[in-house]
Order: C-alpha cells, then structure tokens, then sequence
C-alpha cells in the first residue's frame, strides 16, 4: 500500500482543485469564525443582548479557540470533504486512469487503501489550516481586546483535533464511496451536498413531530457531526449551522466510526468485484 | 521465439446479460518472444478480452494464465506493461509527473522515467502539461508508460489510433524494435498492414470468437502462381516438367501452381519458348487483407 499511497500524495499535491478548496475552507473560517463575529462585536447591531455579546467575545478569544474552530465542520467542513472524497476517487473514472492504475503493480485494494490514507493525510492539513490561523486570530483578537489569555490544555487540543479529523474524515470516504458506487464526480458530489445540506436538514425539522424521524436522526453522519461538535462549542452559540445536540459526544463518536468504516468497506466491497470499463 | 506460452486462455467467455456474449470460448497462446496480432473488426471483442487479461474484467466463465499467474494479480501485473483503449493520464500533471505517478504505482524506480521518455521521443515534451499533448503525443506517452516495467510481456491496444502516417511508421517501428528478444507483445489492430508488417503470429477474432490462428504466411495460404495461357491444355503439361513446380490445379480456365512465386519468370520462358500465349501471370498468395475479410464477412476458415 505505500506505493499507492506514495503516488497519491503525489497527485493530491499538485492538483489544483484541492488546493482551491484547501484555501476557500480558510478563508470561509476565518472569515465566518472570527472577521465576522469581530465585526458584529465591536459594532454591537441592534437587537443584540449583553450576554449575546459576551459569547462573541468568548469565541473569539484564546478560550474559544477550539470550539470556534470545530462548529464549522459539521456543514461547511463536511461537504467540502465530501467534495475532497468524491474528487479523489471519482476523478479516476472520468480521466480512465483508474484502468491505469489497476494494471500496474498494487492490487485493488492496495490501490483504495492508499487513496483512504491519502485522504486521512488531508483532512488533517484541512484541520491544520484552520486550527493554526485559528490560533492566531484568537491571539490576536484576545490581545487587541485585553481577554485572558487561557488557553486549553494539550489534551484538549488533541481531543477537539481528533474529533475534527473524525467528522471529516467520515465525510471524505463517504464521498470516495459514492464515487465508487457511480463511478464519476458529478453525481457523487451533488448527491451528497443533497443529503447532507437538505435531506438531513429535513429529517432535523419533522424529528420534533415524529419520534421514528428523531430516532433516525440520531443515526445520521451529520446530526452526529454536529452534536459532537457542539460538545466543544460553547452553549448559546449553537445558531452555528450544522451544529446542535442531538445525541451525546460518546453516541456521536461511535455512530461517525461506523459510517466511516461501513463506507470504507462497502467501497472495497465495491471495486474489488467490479468490472472497470 | 520459443514454445513457452506466456500467455494463454481455454474457454475464455464474457456475458452481458443473457443476450450478449462479447467473447467466446476463447483460446489464445501467445509464446515467449513473439510479437502476436489479435486482429478484429471493431466490436469484435478485443478490447473485452484486453481487459479480462489485465484483470480490469472478470470473465463470465473459462481460464488465463498470464506468465504463469491469474489476470490481475501483483505478480503478473509487475511483468506487464498495457496500454488498452488509449491510456489515461492525469490532464493537471505534466507527461514526466505523470510517468512518475505510474512509476511510483508499479514500484519502479523513477529512473526509468527518463528512459522510456527518450524511447518514444518525448523526452523534450515531456515537461508540458498532459492536457495540451496531441492524440498522437498521447498514444506515444501510453507506450511509454506501458514500457516502464520493462516488461516481458506488453499489450497494446490499437497503438497506431489516432496517428499520422509518420506518427504510424514510427510506431510501428517501436513495436518491431520491442519485439525483439525475449519480450513478447500482444499486439491488438484493426490495420492489416500493421499486423503483417509487425506480427510473427496472428489470430483473428470475429464476434468474441477465435476464427483463425496462425503465421502471416499461414494464414495467407500456400505460395503459388495463378497462370493464364493458351493452350491450356498444353501450358499445363509444360508447367508440370518445371522443376519446382508442385500440384497444378485449374479454376476456370486459370492454372493455380504450388511453387514459390520467384520461378515466375522461368515460368514465363518456358511458356513462352513453347509457343503458349501467357495473358496473365501473378503471385497466387492472398494478401491478409484477403484472408481478413474473407474471414470477417462470411465467416469462412482459410
């Protein structure tokens, strides 16, 4: 596997695409995380209480840092590896490589196994380029504002770190298992935006009415993403889209694991027994 | 060339459903050392068979053995070299990057990049970006990625598609100059032409079945010499004390000699000499072209 491996990180590297989405998802970070709510804590808008105001400040700060960071991978962080997923492994469909690369030396599944470690490779730089600018934002907002400069222990870090990789990492192989099934870039991606913008959006609304939903919900990648963000995020700024307790950090893990791994083995599953034209 | 079989298939068949059958019952050996052509009409099933062969296919039923091991596994695969429907690269990368992307999938030293780069004379493009090559730049870095392995055994699919004539000659070249030694190729065409040039063996598949296999001149029949004279009668009792000469059979009105079509002109003198009339006087071997079509249209064995 470390062929494949070695050779997919030579490919994600210099492929373009990946690095548009790499600084897109900074900038949308940092822009959403800290430029935004800066500006509506120093222009204080109508409308906007004493308390709401002071978790702005929280958030923003060396304290909030983490759970800052974190809210935005449920929604954004999430379909912007599904995009990752799907390009990864669907691309290979639509350029015929993927008959290129199976007739070399790897098997099939050497040849899935580096593209699913590649993946993990970057979900931990789209963690890195938001955790590090994050940090320093905070620093500085926490500096220009006079805010304690408490930040969380080692542990905590890499406790929230690996919570990260976990929802969007699921959400990486859940694309390149959709890119799998049909086999392209198109269909996986659009499908998968679907469902984890509205289908899963929908079933959150009727879940209140309907128990059978609820519990469904409590099943789904997303719901689970976001209730085990919201674990970090700090109470009363849970408007952050995607993000909401539906079940607890440990429910969330173990549910996000198995969406991780069934769609890691459903996609082995998949491309070892399937012909490629 | 020896007799050892690097490649071979017994009953080799792939279903689409239960209408369509794009091989059948496929036998194919391809010896060590030889450069083999698998002719076909478009459609015929080649490239399906390409594929089962290289494991990207699994096949409906039946067996292949590639040097020794099953299609598709690392062991055979490490030996093989393929470029099967075109080859596909990745446009963002430039030809080099994209050798070293293939180099470093088939566990060979980067090294090789450069080489085989030169081998298909690429070597000053190969900085350029994949996507703004010509067809032609692209079937010849196809070859060369397929010969990265250096591999004992090389497959490909309709190499020429897509090429100028001088882009074809030089292709045809290659495949000449790798065939050489020990390596075998499995030479996939729909050009006549090229097979006949290139290949020591050929067979030729028709509706996903083995028709025919067997040597160019095999295949193209006896050598002989088609005689049209007058007297026949007296042409033929002439013909038959030509040393050299084998049967003599007569189709109307024309004489099918066995003999080696170099005696056409002793031929000639004799008749001649003798006072027959000679009208017509040609090489009675079939070009492939002829076996081709014969064979592809009314399904007829040679």
């Amino acid at each position: 596997m470390r062929a494949s491996f070695s050779a997919e990180m030579m490919k994600l590297r210099r492929r373009p695409s990946l690095w548009i989405l790499l600084v897109v998802w900074f900038l949308l970070s940092l822009a959403f995380g800290y430029l935004i709510p800066y500006a509506l804590y120093r222009t204080t808008p109508a409308g906007m209480t004493g308390p709401l105001r002071d978790q702005l400040l929280a958030s923003i700060v060396p304290g909030g840092w983490l759970g800052n960071v974190v809210s935005g991978f449920p929604l954004f962080g999430a379909a912007m590896m599904l995009i990752v997923g799907a390009l990864v492994v669907g691309s290979e469909y639509g350029w015929s490589t993927m008959g290129t690369v199976l007739t070399q030396r790897p098997g099939r599944l050497q040849v899935l196994g580096g593209k699913l470690a590649a993946l993990a490779v970057f979900s931990v730089a789209f963690e890195l380029v938001v955790f590090v600018p994050g940090a320093l934002a905070s620093s500085v907002v926490g500096g220009a504002l006079d805010a304690p400069a408490d930040w969380p222990g080692a542990a905590e870090v890499v406790e929230v770190f690996a919570a990260g990789f976990l929802i969007l990492f699921t959400w990486a192989v859940l694309g390149a298992l959709l890119a799998v099934l049909f086999r392209g870039t198109s269909l996986p991606i659009g499908l998968g935006l679907v469902w984890l913008l509205v289908i899963e959006g929908v079933i959150a609304g009727f879940a209140g009415s309907l128990q059978a939903l609820d519990t469904v919900r409590q099943g789904l990648p997303g719901s689970n993403g976001g209730s085990l963000a919201a674990h970090y995020t700090l109470e009363g700024l849970a408007e952050t889209p995607g993000v909401s307790t539906v079940t607890g950090p440990a429910h969330a893990v173990v549910v996000l694991a198995v969406w991780g791994i069934g769609a890691m083995a459903l996609s082995a599953l998949r491309l070892r027994r399937r012909d490629v034209t | 060339m020896t007799d050892t079989l690097v490649l071979e298939t017994e009953h080799l068949t792939k279903r689409y459903g239960p209408h369509l059958v794009a091989v059948a019952d496929l036998g194919l050996r391809v010896r060590r050392g030889e450069v083999y052509g698998f002719l076909g009409p478009n459609g015929a099933g080649k490239t399906t068979t390409l594929r089962m062969l290289l494991g990207l296919i699994a096949p409906t039923s039946g067996q292949a053995r590639i040097l020794g091991a099953a299609p598709g596994s690392p062991e055979g695969l490490a030996n093989i070299g393929a470029l099967v429907e075109g080859f596909g690269f990745y446009p963002y990368l430039s030809g080099r990057r994209n050798l070293q992307v293939v180099a470093r999938y088939a566990g060979v030293p980067a090294a090789r990049v450069e080489a085989v780069l030169d081998q298909v004379g690429l070597a000053a493009r190969g900085g350029d970006a994949y996507k703004g090559y010509s067809l032609g730049m692209k079937q010849r870095l196809g070859v060369a990625a397929a010969l990265l392995k250096d591999p004992a055994l090389l497959i490909l699919d309709e190499p020429t598609n897509g090429l100028d004539p001088e882009g074809m000659a030089h292709m045809r070249a290659l495949v000449r100059q790798l065939g050489q030694g020990e390596r075998s190729v499995l030479l996939s065409s729909h050009l006549l032409g090229e097979v006949e040039q290139i290949c020591d063996r050929v067979g030729v598949i028709q509706k996903g079945r083995l028709v025919v296999e067997g040597t160019v001149a095999e295949l193209r029949g006896q050598a002989g010499l088609f005689v049209r004279a007058h007297p026949v009668a007296r042409a033929r009792e002439i013909l038959a004390a030509v040393d050299g000469v084998g049967a003599i059979d007569e189709v109307a009105g024309v004489l099918r000699l066995t003999a080696d079509p170099g005696l056409a002109p002793e031929v000639n003198r004799r008749l001649v000499e003798a006072g027959v009339a000679v009208s017509e006087l040609r090489p009675a071997e079939r070009s492939l072209e002829e076996v081709f079509l014969q064979l592809t249209h009314d399904g007829t064995g040679v």
